[in-house]
């Protein structure tokens, strides 16, 4: 199928959409979401296998990250959710001003929720969407417009996948709205491919780009008071980092911890390797394949080097590469080679932001606080490039509300606003 | 324990002896030298090469790796690689122990008769470079086999063709064999700038290239570079030898197939061991399948013994093939510093 078939295509959907987009097709997208709270039942014991060797999670870790994808839709109020976004918000969310308006979703690694957010969002205001999948990973979309099948012929009509990269390219520009996920070079590529084809008259709204983005913890004094207190940190950091294997841009890489708490940095590190451990079985990561292998042997090889002649610690000391814990005193963070090894940086008073974490300045997604947030506040400033778009306590990271800003903006907002003809 | 002339002596034995010590002799002496540098496990089962923790090569970018002071050093090499970071710095004791291990392996590996008696160098020697251990290891070589002063074959940074292509032709004219040496980068531009232009050059003469062309971001295909070598010069395959070596290490691996018969692949000199490990598990893996390269080589009595690698490769027999960079580690190599353009 080229673009034009597609389009083609697609163009029924936005008008059936455009007539049966109301509450209770609301409804029809929660009752779909609660859905998956059995996957098994949704897509069956084979859409799982398939699901967990293409994005290889065994299956327990696969459960929990289609649970994360899917749990926040299927308990949403969206009513509620719509009316606190903007009061004016009801009566121009179903006028409907633009019956033209789909958008384009170019996804990018194997996190499920990436999809459902771009699939929720969009139908949730009304708007049909097409998904580019990731080439790594494209069973997670297929098995969602299968699964939108047996919700009703709206809901699959409303929901396209376009595999081929070519055909992909070619409705970049003619998408009025696009969001892109993937490295830096790709989505600058789509900005400008959208910027050079835009003239006056034309229908592109905007474009939402997520290129490489982390997610930074910190943890202050009053947070490690006592060995239990530290060690509830300690896990729900070990969870933000276990899920997903560290793969999506609200996962934390490295730790700030405060000196001078009752429980020592080293006993927190170990702490944080106890809990990782724990998750192991878990939710069992994926077998990273041999050049993510490499990187990870030599990056934790290189750590432990530096450990001994900085007076650091990584645990394990020897043998296996992950999961890792690298506590380095005052150190500086290194970009991490993910599936689940996490810095500890311990820091005096307030953190040295541009000396420890310098690559995450404009670069952070997610912070998570084990503490006052007061001492957040004074430690960052108002104006601070580490501020970033969710703030959130640890263990949190990994299930941001829905309407939180992804990249400081909140697409289906902005498709009301787009879809009611509202200026702004 | 620590690292002492003694030592150091008991390597340089093994060396000129040049002949291929038994696997039990070579762990007895690596695990010396090992425990000597504290690279011995604490807790390490077995006395065989598994008991040695290697150093990651990007330790000679995170600090100094020397088990003598550092004044002492006779040369300082420095990596080429700086796209991510500082580059990496070898502090080399004994450049007579340098010397020894690139001539022994170089007479091993690429002297084979006919021995050439003309060579041609495209890499600047030390002087020029006074922090490359490959223009070392070319000076090195010059000096022992080559007779007359050679013409220079760079202007600068760059290849100068024509004087190139002139020596190569009055040595077709003179009908003794040549060697040619070069990094790959060099000799991939040579062959672009001189075009139509060919010769066949004399019987049993050979070329070494090293480094591959990592550092450029060109991919290298070995079958086109030794056609190349075979239309443009006249130079069989068989006579193409690829030399693998690193800043970090004192000696090298050769893919000579005049020498090593059987399949082409890099094998080391003897006095060095390379095992591919899987990096995962760190064992080694069996025969076909690709990890990481770790060396342990004899010759870095005076740093580290056993170095673990950024290279992928395929172990094959008694040696490897298909190397390249692991992602996350710093493209490099020796055609980076060598060849700018002709």
């Amino acid at each position: 199928m080229d673009e034009n078939d597609l389009l083609r295509d697609f163009w029924a959907a936005r008008q059936r959409l455009f007539e049966c987009h109301d509450w209770g097709f609301l409804g029809t997208l929660q009752e779909w979401a609660s859905h998956w709270g059995d996957p098994t039942r949704e897509i069956g014991e084979e859409g799982l296998d398939r699901l967990s060797a293409s994005t290889g999670w065994p299956r327990p870790h696969l459960i929990e990250a289609l649970h994360r994808a899917f749990d926040s839709w299927s308990g949403l109020d969206f009513k509620r959710c719509f009316l606190r976004a903007q009061k004016s918000l009801e009566p121009v969310l179903f006028q409907k001003r633009h019956p033209d308006l789909w958008l384009l979703a170019i996804l990018a690694g194997r996190i499920p929720a990436l999809a459902t957010a771009a699939v929720f969002r969009a139908l949730a205001a009304g708007v049909p969407v097409v998904l580019k999948p990731s080439s790594a990973e494209p069973v997670f979309s297929e098995l969602l417009v299968q699964s939108a099948r047996r919700h009703g012929d709206l809901l699959v009509r409303a929901i396209h996948v376009v595999t081929d990269p070519d055909v992909a390219r070619r409705l970049v520009p003619l998408a009025p709205v696009c969001l892109a996920y993937g490295r830096d070079e790709t989505v600058l590529s789509i900005r400008r491919a959208r910027e050079q084809t835009w003239s006056p008259g034309h229908v592109a709204y905007t474009t939402f780009l997520g290129g490489h983005r982390e997610s930074l913890v910190i943890v202050f004094r009053e947070a490690a008071s006592s060995a239990t207190g530290a060690r509830v940190v300690a896990e729900g950091i070990a969870r933000d980092c276990a899920i997903y294997d560290q793969s999506g841009c609200l996962s934390p890489h490295v730790v700030l911890y405060e000196e001078g708490a009752r429980v020592a940095p080293d006993d927190f590190a170990r702490m944080l390797y106890e809990s990782l451990e724990t998750l192991e079985t878990r939710w069992p990561p994926a077998t990273p394949g041999l050049e993510e292998a490499a990187t990870l042997r030599l990056f934790v090889e290189e750590s432990r080097v530096l450990a001994r002649a900085a007076g650091g610690l990584v645990l394990p000391p020897r043998g296996p590469c992950r999961p890792a814990v690298i506590l380095m005193p005052h150190g500086t963070y290194r970009p991490g080679p993910g599936h689940r090894v996490l810095q500890v940086m311990t820091f005096d008073g307030v953190p040295d932001f541009e000396r420890q974490v310098p690559t995450l300045a404009g670069r952070l997604q997610g912070l998570a606080v084990a503490g006052p947030q007061r001492r957040l506040k004074e430690a960052l400033g108002e104006a601070s490039p580490y501020w970033a778009p969710y703030v959130c306590p640890v263990g949190r990271l990994q299930s941001p509300p829905v309407r939180w800003l992804e990249n400081g903006r909140n697409l289906m907002r902005e498709l009301v606003r787009i879809q009611g003809g509202v200026q702004w | 324990m620590t690292v002492d002339e003694a030592l150091a002596r008991q390597v340089r034995e093994v060396i000129e002896s040049g002949s291929l010590p038994g696997e039990d002799f070579f762990a007895a002496v690596c695990l010396a030298v090992a425990e000597a540098q504290g690279l011995v496990r604490p807790d390490a089962p077995g006395q065989d090469l598994d008991a040695i923790e290697p150093l990651p090569e990007a330790a000679f970018k995170l600090m100094t790796v020397a088990h003598f002071p550092p004044s002492r050093a006779q040369a300082e090499f420095h990596t080429s690689g700086t796209t991510r970071g500082t580059p990496g710095r070898h502090l080399v004791r004994d450049l007579d122990l340098y010397r020894l291990s690139v001539l022994r392996g170089f007479e091993r590996f690429a002297m084979y008769p006919p021995r050439p008696v003309r060579f041609v160098s495209l890499i600047p020697a030390a002087p020029e470079r006074p922090h490359s251990s490959l223009s070392h290891m070319i000076t090195y070589v010059l000096e022992a086999y080559a007779g007359a002063p050679l013409p220079p074959a760079r202007d600068g940074d760059r290849l100068n063709t024509p004087i190139i292509r002139d020596t190569l032709e009055s040595g077709v004219r003179a009908g003794e064999p040549l060697m040619l040496l070069g990094t790959t980068l060099d000799f991939l531009t040579f062959f672009e700038a001189v075009g139509p232009w060919a010769v066949r050059l004399p019987p049993g003469s050979r070329a070494m290239h090293t480094g591959g062309a990592k550092a450029s971001g060109r991919a290298v295909d070995r079958e086109d570079l030794r056609a190349a070598f075979g239309r443009v010069l006249g130079v069989p395959a068989e006579d193409v030898i690829e030399e693998y070596g690193m800043t970090e290490l004192m000696s090298q691996a050769y893919d000579a197939p005049r020498v090593t018969c059987g399949p082409r692949r890099l094998v080391p000199v003897p006095w060095m061991r390379t095992r591919v490990l899987d990096p995962a598990t760190m064992q080694e893996v069996g025969e076909g399948q690709r990890g990481l390269l770790c060396h342990y080589d004899l010759a870095n009595v005076w740093t580290a013994v056993a170095v673990l690698t950024g290279d992928l490769a395929t172990r094959v027999r008694d040696g490897f093939a298909d190397v390249e960079r692991a992602p996350g580690a710093s493209p490099r190599g020796c055609s980076h510093e060598a060849a700018q353009g002709a």
